[in-house]
């Protein structure tokens, strides 16, 4: 490699934001063909890294190490394995379809869009750093921008729900900086690289205590049930661009930072947390399905799905078994590709009825019908249905949970198979509701779908179908990575 | 004494600035009042090129061990020349635009001047009694300047409520030097501390104990940290703005230059007493919880600022208490970052106040979408302030929360955490008025004026508080230059 493609990968939007940012008022209009190029260049980018990818490789590939501030052991480290792959892939993507469809916003658009690039330097560089520090800041850096997509393109209960996104996800943050800290000092290794300190002698009784700090962090982003009440609120309240990039990759921080720094570093507190983990992940997945099938707003309900389907990451994770947490990383992927579109699709009824009210809805079968077959296809690959790519993330984390062969183990696959059905009952109930039934004439005439709505969902739809199909590749870019996590 | 005369230059040359100022000022009336910001700026760059020029590199003591050239004063003395430049510049246009202000002007410029020759004094300081003048030097100007709004009420209450305060303060401060004095025979911080170390005399020696914590209740009463924090809101809310910012960086400055070189310098092994540190501790957690508490409720930007700078001050106290060269310098980050941050934010607010005739915070309102530039640096002040990345506040916080939890005090880290996790609270509160709320005043005050100089000022420490982060390593060697050696 003759060039740092990592850091390219992670620095080319702060460009594309600060073009955006400094270019003259009255062009503002052409400030979403820049955030565009910004993101397609930065999707090639991705693409091409997964294809000079090798997924037979374990350990970090293309890795990037530079001193930063060499006194107290900061470094600047990049690098790339098997489960960020994806998520790096994934973030780019969606990027892109936040731009696509924000395509028509005129309030702002030059500070929207410069915020959803300096969005996207956050995300990318949480999913690549290998240094504690470097992770923090880019864990840290998603905030403001997050703050400001809700606070000023959001709905009714904007300031509300911004400040409290802000806060909650600050509180669990600070937490993890102080579980940073103290695994510097006590693991007698004075470093923040993540792959050294896989090796550090950590007394069982500080683990506990350091991942409880981080484990607050990581569950408040995820979000774990009980601390998922900040979701609902800035879900519902950002806009459609800001809701896909919550759901589809700010959610996926947390379950990575599990994967990525609790399990390695802290092997005996994870063992000793993940029976507690999997209880809460599975009152989350009841929970979060029951919420749903009492939402009256539609972009509520697809939020409140949120927390159930995080709740099978979180279950394959704390399974600790290869099969469970592989499962994991490919739902969170496909998690990612579905409630993003299902994000999307909501956004882009509300934009023709300007309506989330589920009540307020019914019909739209015969008056848009592709957005409605879309809409259904969407469910039915959230809700897991087979040869869609729902399915395999939830049946190789059952898989793998009821492998793990405790009794308790397979108590937790019972009951998170109740959860399925239950997410049947209410996406099918709502798809009931939206696409079927009376048509609420007060909603006036319907436009079809446009030809950059098409464009903007047809990525996801076949990505879906193929990897329903076939989610082999995923699984291999994944499996070898895990694995060697897991120290098996 | 020629060699020692030579040490002090610097100084000699900025207190003279400053009475050439002064007697210009009286002499040549108001035709000299353009003149008097340029020329104080002219002789505070002279005074930096002066600690270049008579800088011998090593480090060396004068008059007898009263005065201490070292790579700590070297530091402070250029930071505080900083600082002085932005707030003359600052000044320039708040003073003109000030009707009571305007009318002593050569005063301001020289009383500025005093208390930035105090500052440097201060960190330079070697013995007991230079260390007691040079605060006084920074503190009686700092009164004065507090009601330099003649008529207005306010201003006064602020002036004589910080006289009142700050004088028992440094009496009790005297006091307990005087006690040091007597229990170790020394006056010089050398003397004393080899004095302490030779006899043990940390460990039982009542009057030294009693001597150091008085000394330290003065300090906390020059750096407000709660409980001796009382003056700090009226005095930052009835100030003029201008003086607000003077209070808030380079008072502070000054106080914390001394309160090192006092500790590290003086009280050496102070670490190894309980009681000391217990002291300091106790500042620390009541100065959080008390400032970012009582910052909550705040409708006034100064105000606000008061209780925030409260709980900078109990963030800073963490590293006091973990008492470690690593400690040292991370408080020097610290500093940098803190006040780099304040100067852009006053400035930003020093426009808003004149712009919108009010010092509320609801007078933000709708800033962001008729000055998007400052905006946009004051969001990366007060979000810097808060201590996230990618800000210099955030390197401050991780070198303050690193020897915190060096020094097994990760419980009193667990608590600065929290506390900055209500401090987002009300520093978005600002930001929300920025960008969130429709000002509701008259059309012609929505557009703020913005001179070239605060353009310049504001975009300046922007730029160092992202640049903090970005080149860390660069700010971190020029504060380990900066540690007091022998710890």
């Amino acid at each position: 490699m003759g060039f740092n493609i990592l850091t390219l990968i992670t620095f080319i939007p702060i460009a594309g934001a600060v073009i955006v940012a400094v270019m003259p008022k009255r062009a503002e209009s052409s400030a979403k063909y820049i955030a565009l190029i910004t993101s397609l260049v930065i999707m090639g980018l991705a693409v091409y890294l997964w294809v000079v990818f090798d997924p037979s490789v374990a350990g970090i590939q293309f890795p990037e190490k530079y001193r930063w501030i060499p006194d107290v052991n900061i470094y600047y480290h990049l690098g790339v394995d098997g489960i960020s792959m994806p998520m790096v892939f994934l973030t780019a993507l969606l990027t892109v379809l936040g731009v696509l469809v924000s395509w028509s916003i005129h309030n702002k658009p030059k500070a929207f869009f410069a915020l959803i690039l300096l969005l996207e330097v956050g995300m990318l560089g949480v999913f690549l750093s290998l240094d504690f520090i470097l992770f923090y800041v880019f864990w840290e850096l998603v905030l403001l921008p997050m703050y400001f997509l809700i606070g000023m393109w959001g709905s009714a209960n904007r300031l509300y729900a911004a400040i409290k996104f802000f806060i909650y996800t600050m509180l669990g943050s600070v937490l993890i900086l102080v579980g940073i800290l103290m695994i510097y000092f006590n693991s007698g290794l004075q470093t923040f690289d993540m792959l050294e300190l896989a090796n550090n002698g950590l007394g069982s009784n500080l683990q506990n205590w350091i991942f409880f700090l981080l484990f607050m962090g990581f569950a408040i982003k995820v979000p774990l049930f009980p601390f998922h009440t900040w979701l609902p609120d800035a879900h519902t309240e950002a806009p459609t661009a800001g809701s896909v990039l919550l759901a589809g990759v700010l959610l996926k921080m947390g379950s990575y930072g599990f994967i990525r720094i609790s399990i390695p570093i802290l092997p005996e507190a994870t063992r000793a947390w993940a029976p507690a983990i999997a209880i809460l992940a599975v009152i989350g997945i009841i929970y979060g399905a029951l919420a749903c099938l009492i939402q009256k707003d539609l972009k509520r309900l697809i939020a409140f799905s949120s927390v159930s389907h995080m709740g099978f990451v979180m279950l394959g994770i704390a399974s600790l078994t290869p099969t469970g947490v592989n499962g994991a990383v490919l739902q969170m992927f496909n998690h990612g590709c579905i409630t993003g579109m299902l994000f999307l699709l909501v956004g882009m009824l509300y934009d023709r009825t300007h309506t989330r009210m589920i009540a307020d809805m019914g019909g739209f079968a015969n008056k848009i019908p592709l957005l409605s077959g879309i809409l259904a296809f969407t469910a039915f690959a959230s809700l897991g249905l087979p040869g869609l790519s729902g399915f395999w993330g939830e049946f190789l984390v059952l898989f793998g949970t009821y492998n793990a062969g405790t009794v308790f183990s397979r108590v937790m696959v019972y009951i998170a198979v109740a959860g399925i059905v239950l997410g049947a009952a209410y996406l099918l109930w709502m798809l009931q509701r939206v696409i079927f039934g009376s048509y609420n004439n007060k909603l006036g005439q319907l436009k079809r779908i446009t030809w950059i709505e098409f464009v903007t969902l047809a990525p996801l739809v076949i990505l879906i179908v193929l990897l329903g199909v076939y989610p082999t590749p995923l699984v291999n870019v994944i499996d070898s990575s895990v694995t060697l996590i897991l120290g098996m | 004494m020629t060699v020692d005369i030579m040490a002090i230059i610097p100084e000699i040359v900025l207190a003279c600035s400053g009475f050439l100022v002064l007697m210009l000022s009286v002499f040549i009336g108001k035709g000299f009042d353009r003149a008097a910001a340029p020329l104080s700026a002219a002789g505070l760059a002279a005074s930096a090129a002066a600690i270049f020029i008579f800088n011998s590199g090593s480090p060396d003591s004068f008059f007898s061990m009263s005065f201490i050239v070292d790579g700590y004063s070297v530091f402070f003395r250029l930071f505080t020349i900083i600082t002085a430049v932005i707030i003359v510049g600052l000044s320039w246009y708040y003073v003109r635009g000030s009707m009571v202000m305007k009318r002593n002007t050569g005063e301001f410029y020289f009383l500025i001047l005093m208390v930035t020759t105090g500052t440097m004094l201060i960190s330079a300081a070697g013995d007991l009694i230079m260390l007691f003048i040079s605060l006084e030097l920074v503190s009686i100007p700092t009164y004065i300047l507090a009601g330099f709004a003649k008529t207005n009420e306010r201003s006064n209450e602020a002036s004589l409520k910080y006289f009142l305060l700050g004088v028992l303060a440094s009496a009790i401060m005297v006091y307990g030097f005087s006690l040091i004095y007597g229990a170790t025979g020394n006056i010089s911080l050398n003397g004393v501390s080899e004095a302490i170390a030779g006899g043990n005399m940390l460990a039982g020696n009542y009057m030294l104990l009693a001597g150091t914590i008085m000394a330290l209740m003065g300090f906390g009463f020059k750096i407000a940290a709660a409980p001796f924090h009382f003056w700090a809101p009226d005095t930052y809310e009835g100030a003029p703005t201008i003086v607000t910012t003077l209070i808030t960086t380079i008072a502070k400055l000054a106080a914390f230059a001394g309160l090192t070189r006092f500790l590290y310098a003086g009280i050496s092994g102070f670490k190894g007493s309980i009681w000391i540190i217990l002291f300091i501790v106790v500042l620390s957690l009541l100065s959080m919880i008390l400032g970012n508490l009582m910052a909550l409720p705040q409708k006034n930007f100064k105000r606000l600022m008061a209780y925030s700078s409260i709980a900078h001050v109990g963030y800073i106290l963490i590293a006091f208490a973990a008492a470690t060269t690593s400690a040292q310098w991370a408080v020097l980050i610290y500093l940098m970052a803190y006040i780099l941050t304040n100067l852009g934010a006053f400035a930003v607010a020093m426009l808003v106040e004149r712009g919108r005739s009010s010092g509320e915070i609801s007078a933000f309102a709708g800033i962001g979408h008729s000055n998007p530039f400052i905006s946009i640096c004051m969001i990366i002040f007060l979000i810097s302030m808060v201590g996230l990345p990618p800000f210099a506040g955030f390197l401050g916080n991780l070198f303050l929360f690193k020897t915190g939890i060096e020094n097994n005090f990760t419980w009193l880290v667990m608590i600065a955490v929290l506390a900055s996790v209500i401090s987002l609270y009300y520093y978005a509160n600002v930001v929300r008025h920025m960008y969130f709320i429709k000002y509701e005043g008259d059309g012609c005050g929505y557009k703020l004026k913005t001179p070239a100089v605060y353009i310049a000022i504001i975009s300046f420490c922007a730029a160092a508080t992202i640049l903090m982060v970005i080149i860390p390593f660069i700010f971190v060697d020029i504060s380990q230059g900066a540690v007091i050696a022998g710890m």
